[in-house]
């Protein structure tokens, strides 16, 4: 696939070993894990975000589509490590 | 700069569900530590077992036994990430599972990330993930490699 950003190999052993391989992509909000299969129907492997330009998984999409924000992993992480931040500067945790 | 490591970890006994962790990965509040490859697989007599094998996020610390990340460049400094296997109480699981698969006890599986697709972890205490697998009567291990960007 166009714009796969990782890549998976499930080697199988027994009588008649097999490797199965797979590209596929990590969700632009959530960083999900999604295998997308050749020929695969474009709807079941989630979509593209607008805001953000990046792929992103079925629930995500669905998210989306129902009126939820873009917000980029990097931006949610950005959120976690500030509340972080200002609980340690508060004392609230260590 | 940041250096490349690798940490391996097992889970010696698989239980049923939620399962306990084979290895888990905590980051800091100096860094976001990127995770671009980890291979999953199962010890004991082969068999036909279909084991459902997850990655998650933490939010809490673990009860693990600590594993020593390993440079994979001699001349990086120690890892600032703190790793660990044979989790025995586990960290607070965050969200749905960033990877999950029901895979075969025969089948060894691999996953790795092109640059720009690595699977990033917050740089907050306790902040992680966590690699876990379980099956109602598997009860043999679950081995994890990992690499990651410290």
């Amino acid at each position: 696939m166009r714009r796969a950003n990782n890549y998976s190999t499930l080697i199988e052993g027994g009588e008649v070993p097999s490797t199965q391989e797979a590209s596929g992509f990590t969700c632009g909000h959530c960083q999900h894990i999604t295998h997308v299969k050749p020929f695969c129907d474009p709807a079941d492997m989630g979509g593209l975000c607008k805001v953000c330009d990046s792929l992103i998984c079925s629930p995500c999409y669905g998210a989306r589509m129902k009126g939820g924000p873009c917000v980029p992993w990097e931006k949610a992480m950005e959120r976690l490590e500030s509340k972080d931040r200002f609980l340690r500067s508060a004392g609230i945790i260590e | 700069m940041s250096g490349r490591y690798a940490a391996a970890g097992a889970q010696d006994v698989t239980t049923a569900t939620p399962g306990d962790s084979a290895l888990t990965i905590e980051g800091g509040i100096d860094q976001r530590p990127q995770i671009y490859d980890f291979t999953s697989g199962f010890g004991g007599t082969p068999a036909d077992n279909a084991i459902q094998t997850q990655m998650v996020r933490t939010s809490a610390a673990a009860t693990m036994t600590a594993v020593v990340p390993e440079p994979l460049d001699f001349d990086d400094i120690a890892s600032k990430t703190t790793t660990g296997e044979d989790v025995t109480v586990e960290g607070t699981q965050a969200g749905t599972p960033i990877f999950d698969q029901i895979i075969n006890q025969r089948a060894t599986y691999r996953w790795v990330a092109a640059p720009g697709g690595e699977v990033m972890i917050p740089a907050t205490v306790n902040s992680g993930m966590t690699w876990v697998a379980f099956h109602p009567s598997y009860t043999l291990s679950h081995e994890v490699t990992v690499h990651f960007v410290d």
